[in-house]
């Protein structure tokens, strides 16, 4: 039996064009369904256009959080094949600067042979050689495969190969409320910025992909989910400073990274907790702790002019309240039927950008299992369109 | 410290007259024009439209006018274009269909990059063979449309093939070592409404936030032309 022929008969509406509602949008779009995306602004205008560009390797993780570390590595080697037109793969090294950093190797690379993560290392006159803007003290290196990406071509990407298999993407589109009949979602209110205009969307079953906004979407139908905005600041300075990505080997912290991209040099990152994440105000401390600790590990870092100041906030699954370095970096898909009693809507928060495609096809299977439809997730292999092909689809 | 700012935005959606509506904000002068604009939205006009995605001049998308001039507001600083109680002007692009406020269409942009089809970060993939020490794999464009925005010819000849895919072109042709893909390349650019229809104005290599300097790289497609014609005198294939 052909279960596409199924699926097709399902309209399900995607809520944010980010980085997991693109990715999503492909798979439902990809296993038949029909689809739509909403989003309020650009492709890529909330937390996934804004965030460090980072292809996590899984190294940052791969000590205190290998679940997440694995997730890294897997996605990281199928999007490297699926995508290649929205990235770099330029690799990354973990640097040692100081004694507590070297005192750090061991389990990092216990961590790297646990997770999977391919590794080398390099002393400290071949990763300077590698990346000469090192620190004078480097003592030693790393080598892992992170990358860079652009995270707008890469929801692009998605999206494009959404559309070639039927999708409808709206941006500028705003969800403003969901209909609930006999405790099922059945149709999304929306209000379309450009033209002005209200109406009302029939859905099968609505994806709730609106990043650090998911609660809101949630409150529409009178549930909650634990997604906390946690927002982190980054500086991008003028010039290319390394050719490699630039990670502190050590347990992570505020501005442990540079993120080469383009002609840039993005260091980042810290975080708090925010309420609203629509206009976050960056406090001066956090923006001065980048040149601090970036220029730890590249001290030419604090003579440069900085080109862009920037912070976004992260949908992490969590309350208020718990350190915001201790809440999960792994994604987690709600189904609001098991939780709350309320059918027809799914909630999707958490993960990275890296790994969108992983939480797009748990999600999606989350979406078969509720509908009663048994379709494989063809995502791995499937090579993505170019990121163009959204405006010529 | 906070700086008291006017922003003046020019307001347009479909079926409506083109306004200017005026915002009073509040901002931190070494806060960026972008910041101000997604302000405005955030605390005053939810219905203001812009484009915007990394915040860092690698996207290509916010780009806009302010005070008259084509910029990527997302590097631009309020204190590079105004003081304390000052004002800026803000506005879509020129030269491209406006969608909604400061909302451009890229349909036609995007689809001409896609005909040349340079990619703007080649593959590179270390786990297969090691990039070089002087490894670069980004194209430097970011196709934010500006030098379109800027160029006088675009202005009057909807169907040029404009600066940015002409500069694409010229990477794309010296690129390739594939005769054939020259070939395609030559014939794209080697025509009235290519190569041929520049005014040598300059504007867009001036404008260009990426230092493309398209207005060059026509140049060389130009030289490039002509070399390829003399060459098929002999019957030589294009170099
Ligand atoms: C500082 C920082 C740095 C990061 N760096 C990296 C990194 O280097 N690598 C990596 O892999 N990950 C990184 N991440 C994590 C990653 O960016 C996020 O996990 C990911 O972008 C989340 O994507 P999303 O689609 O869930 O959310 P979003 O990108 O925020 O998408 C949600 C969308 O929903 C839309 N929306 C909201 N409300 C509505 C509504 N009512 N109607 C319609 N649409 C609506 C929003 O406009 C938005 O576009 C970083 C995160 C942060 C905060
Ligand atoms: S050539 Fe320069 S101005 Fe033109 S689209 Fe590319 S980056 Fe923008």
């Amino acid at each position: 039996m052909n279960m596409s022929e199924h699926s097709q008969k399902y309209h399900v509406v995607v809520i944010g064009a980010g980085s997991t509602g693109a990715a999503v949008a492909h798979d439902l779009a990809l296993r038949g369904f029909k689809v739509t995306v909403l989003e309020r602004g650009e492709i890529a205008s909330g937390t996934t256009g804004r965030n460090h560009c980072l292809l996590h390797s899984g190294g940052r993780y791969c000590v205190k959080d290998q679940e997440s570390a694995v997730e890294c590595i897997e996605e990281n080697m199928i999007l490297r094949k699926i995508m290649p037109e929205a990235m770099e793969l330029n690799g990354g090294l973990f640097v040692a600067v100081n004694d507590e950093d070297m005192a750090y190797k061991q389990s990092f690379i216990e961590g790297c042979e646990a997770t999977g993560i391919p590794y080398k290392e390099l002393n400290a006159s071949e990763a300077r050689r590698r990346e000469p803007y090192l620190s004078e003290k480097t003592l030693g290196a790393v080598w892992v495969p992170d990358g860079v990406f652009e995270p707008m071509r890469m929801c692009m990407s998605f999206l494009a190969s959404a559309k070639q298999n039927g999708a409808m993407v709206r941006p500028y589109v705003e969800v403003t409320g969901l209909q609930v009949e006999d405790q099922r979602v059945v149709a999304v209110e929306v209000w379309d910025r450009i033209s002005g205009e209200e109406s009302v969307i029939h859905a099968d079953l609505v994806v709730n992909a609106a990043g650090p906004w998911a609660g809101m979407i949630t409150d529409m139908a009178g549930v909650d989910v634990p997604v906390v905005a946690t927002p982190g600041v980054m500086v991008s300075m003028t010039g290319r400073y390394c050719q490699l990505v630039v990670n502190r080997l050590n347990v992570s912290s505020d501005g442990d990274i540079v993120v080469p991209q383009r002609e840039t040099s993005i260091i980042g990152t810290s975080s708090w907790t925010v309420e609203d994440a629509d206009y976050i105000e960056m406090p001066e401390d956090h923006i001065q702790m980048m040149y601090d600790r970036g220029s730890e590990m590249m001290p030419i870092l604090r003579e440069v002019e900085p080109r862009g100041i920037f912070a976004v906030a992260r949908p992490l699954i969590g309350r208020i309240g718990e350190d915001e370095r201790e809440i999960a970096r792994t994604f987690k898909c709600f189904d609001h039927a098991d939780r709350d009693g309320v059918e027809g809507f799914v909630t999707i928060a958490g993960g990275k950008t890296t790994t969108a495609r992983a939480m797009a096809e748990g999600t999606v299977d989350v979406v078969c299992a509720k509908l009663d439809l048994e379709i494989p997730c063809a995502t791995k292999e499937t090579q993505l369109l170019s990121y163009r092909a959204y405006y010529t689809i | 410290m906070t700086w008291q700012l006017t922003f003046k935005v020019a307001r347009y959606k479909p079926g409506e007259p083109p306004r200017t509506d005026t915002f009073q904000i509040e901002l931190d002068p070494e806060r960026t024009i972008l910041d101000g604009v997604e302000k405005i939205w955030a605390e005053q006009d939810r219905t203001l439209t812009f484009r915007h995605a990394c915040h860092h001049a690698s996207c290509g998308s916010c780009a806009i006018m302010a005070n008259d001039v084509e910029v990527l507001p997302c590097i631009v600083e309020v204190n590079q274009v105004t003081r304390n109680g000052g004002t800026i002007e803000v506005g879509p692009l020129h030269n491209f269909p406006v969608v909604s406020d400061l909302v451009v269409d890229m349909g036609t942009f995007f689809e001409r990059m896609q005909q040349v089809g340079m990619p703007i970060i080649g593959p590179t993939d270390p786990l297969d063979n090691q990039p070089k020490d002087d490894f670069h794999a980004y194209e430097n464009c970011i196709e934010c449309g500006i030098c379109l925005s800027a160029c006088p010819v675009v202005a009057t000849d909807p169907t040029y093939l404009g600066p940015a895919a002409l500069a694409a072109a010229y990477r794309q042709y010296h690129n390739s070592d594939d005769s054939e893909e020259k070939q395609r390349i030559m014939n794209l650019v080697d025509r009235e409404n290519g190569i041929w229809r520049c005014h040598v104005a300059y504007e867009c290599t001036a404008a260009c936030p990426s230092n493309v300097d398209p207005a060059g790289k026509i140049m060389g497609l130009r030289r490039q032309a002509t070399v390829n014609r003399v060459r098929k005198l002999f019957g030589l294939k294009p170099a």
